[in-house]
């Protein structure tokens, strides 16, 4: 235990800073129709930053852009100081920086609970042992260590979305980004995920970007954006006016 | 976990879907293994037929259909005698289908003092003289009930039975030696012989005896290789095209089985490929992890094939009646190559569904959600 618990602190060690992510006139179109509208953005490393707005905003494709799922129609999106438009190798981008977390968990039916969250890790060069006891940690973290070998069929939706996030942040990325992480959640699960997020990614000090309807996450959010008809704008967030 | 434990836990989600995949790869290999099996085993008698009294080269005619069709003009014997390289030649008239209740069993007609009779060890009686009198080999005596002092129909011939014998050559032991007048007779060839078996002269390198045979009688076959055995027939050289076909068929339809399959699981697991690939997996790993799992199906198939095909060659030289005649010869080659073609049809058929799950557009699938 002592073992996995000093794994646990060097692994941590070497992730205190987040990304910064810097949008210069950024803009997405699909088939003629402009979804995103000259958006310039800078958010600092180790923000949580909450993105709103109605459905077809943009919001997804904004954090898409930024994970380097889709590329932007003009502008550009840099993700600590690398242009995400310009990767040859953008898979091994998101493996190294960025985690990803989905409205739904997308965990594989056929691998247990710890495989699941074991398997960004697959895709590196991290030995079997680090692989298990990564996931064994990040089980912990989100409390679900008990559940280890049980398949997702025999989870429920909030503690699926608990694997999903634990999953995330197996390769310790830089930026997490959510798509309404919670939108087929009860608010007692939405809010178990909200305070997981906002606790282990500050902890780590991760760059995290939430995309969602529920006002819930405004409460933990360092920074609010609205994106309306694609065009981008900020209001002040609980915690700042708190501040 | 590594990759490899990942295809397994694929393949174990969908177990119904694996094991019919793999029937229909087990079938074409076991197809395989058994032709392959059959074949092998046929170049083994084709070859014991060669070595017949432990002669150096075998003369058939060319392109006969197989080694007991072959005809050869009686007289080449004493040319061939005649020839300071030749120690020793005899005439052989090979006969089948001619002792009733009993296919598989082979008539020699042979000239009772010839060097292949002399390693005959006479268990009962002795060796034919002439006319109708048979020497039956030790296992085709108790087949037919009979013993020495008996008579036994031939070829419509009523024949008196006046040895029982033992070579140690299944073929041989399992058939019955005919004077080569009488054979000659049955077969409606007077004055000709179906192969002539010749000994080789004291430092006489085979090689340089086939050069010469072959420019002294076009249209020769000349064989001292029993892997070469199967080229004294065009049934030989058919069972190996068909060995040959039922692989590249084997292959496509495994394949395209395979194939099939896969592509329904790709189609079915898009969410799953869209999510590895945007947690950071290359399109090349999602394509090996897809092409994994299509060998590991075939691999299981191919297992499954080789026990079958193992059975199934067996059962395959007693239906055609030929089980004294040929033993299925599975050889550690035999498999391997069943074994090869079986993850070539993993490969084959998992490359096209590979190409598929490597380009799932993760935007397309998870922005549907």
């Amino acid at each position: 235990m002592r073992r996995r618990q000093r794994a646990s602190d060097s692994s941590r060690a070497g992730e205190a800073a987040g990304a910064s992510v810097v949008l210069e006139s950024v803009s997405r179109a699909y088939r003629g129709v402009e979804v995103l509208h000259d958006v310039n953005l800078t958010i600092e490393p180790g923000q949580f930053v909450t993105l709103v707005g109605p459905s077809g905003s943009g919001k997804s494709t904004l954090l898409y852009l930024m994970g380097s799922l889709d590329q932007a129609t003009r502008g550009r999106i840099l993700v600590d100081g690398v242009d995400v438009g310009q990767l040859r190798r953008p898979a091994e981008f998101r493996r190294s920086s960025v985690g990803f977390v989905f409205q739904l968990h997308y965990l594989l039916p056929a691998l247990t609970v710890s495989q699941n969250v074991e398997l960004p890790m697959t895709a590196t060069r991290i030995s079997g042992r680090e692989r298990r006891e990564r996931a064994h940690l990040l089980l912990e973290d989100v409390g679900l260590l008990g559940r280890d070998r049980s398949l997702p069929s025999e989870l429920s939706g909030g503690e699926r979305q608990r694997v999903a996030l634990a999953r995330a942040l197996a390769n310790h990325p830089k930026l997490v980004l959510a798509d309404e992480p919670t939108g087929s959640l009860d608010t007692v699960a939405s809010e178990q995920v909200w305070r997981l997020l906002d606790h282990l990614c500050r902890r780590d000090g991760t760059t995290v970007i939430v995309a969602s309807h529920d006002h819930g996450v405004e409460t933990y959010a360092d920074r609010v954006l609205q994106l309306v008809d694609g065009r981008l704008s900020e209001r002040a967030s609980d915690r700042a006016q708190l501040r | 976990m590594t990759a490899l434990a990942h295809s397994v836990s694929n393949l174990r989600h969908r177990p119904g879907r694996v094991l019919l995949t793999a029937a229909g790869t087990a079938l074409g290999i076991a197809t395989i293994v058994a032709l392959l099996a059959v074949s092998a085993g046929a170049t083994q008698t084709a070859g014991r037929f060669i070595n017949l009294g432990r002669s150096d080269l075998g003369l058939f005619q060319r392109d006969a259909a197989d080694p007991t069709t072959s005809v050869l003009p009686q007289s080449m014997i004493a040319t061939l005698r005649r020839q300071s390289w030749v120690s020793d030649v005899m005439g052989l008239q090979l006969l089948v289908d001619e002792v009733p209740g009993q296919p598989a069993a082979i008539l020699f007609g042979a000239a009772p003092n010839s060097f292949e009779t002399q390693r005959m060890v006479f268990t009962q009686g002795r060796m034919v003289g002439s006319g109708n009198e048979v020497a039956l080999g030790d296992d085709l005596a108790p087949e037919l009930h009979e013993t020495v002092g008996d008579t036994v129909l031939i070829a419509h011939r009523r024949m008196r039975v006046v040895g029982i014998y033992h070579i140690g050559v299944s073929e041989q032991d399992s058939g019955a030696f005919i004077p080569l007048s009488t054979a000659q007779a049955i077969s409606g060839h007077a004055q000709e012989v179906t192969s002539i078996v010749i000994k080789l002269a004291p430092g006489v390198r085979s090689s340089t005896a086939k050069r010469l045979l072959a420019s002294r009688f076009p249209g020769l076959l000349v064989i001292s290789d029993p892997n070469e055995a199967l080229r004294a027939g065009a049934n030989g050289q058919l069972i190996s095209k068909m060995s040959l076909v039922i692989v590249v068929l084997a292959l496509l339809i495994g394949g395209i089985s395979v194939m099939n399959t896969m592509l329904l699981s790709v189609v079915e697991r898009r969410n799953e490929f869209a999510l590895l690939s945007a947690v950071g997996f290359s399109g090349l790993q999602v394509a090996r992890l897809v092409l994994t799992e299509g060998v590991i199906i075939s691999m299981i198939g191919a297992a499954v094939g080789l026990v079958l095909g193992t059975v199934g060659a067996g059962l395959l030289v007693g239906a055609l009646g030929a089980r004294a005649f040929v033993s299925p010869d599975v050889t550690a080659w035999v498999l391997g190559r069943a074994l090869l073609i079986g993850i070539l049809i993993g490969v084959v058929g998992g490359l096209y569904p590979a190409w598929r799950a490597a380009h799932v557009s993760p935007l397309r699938v998870l922005s549907q959600q």
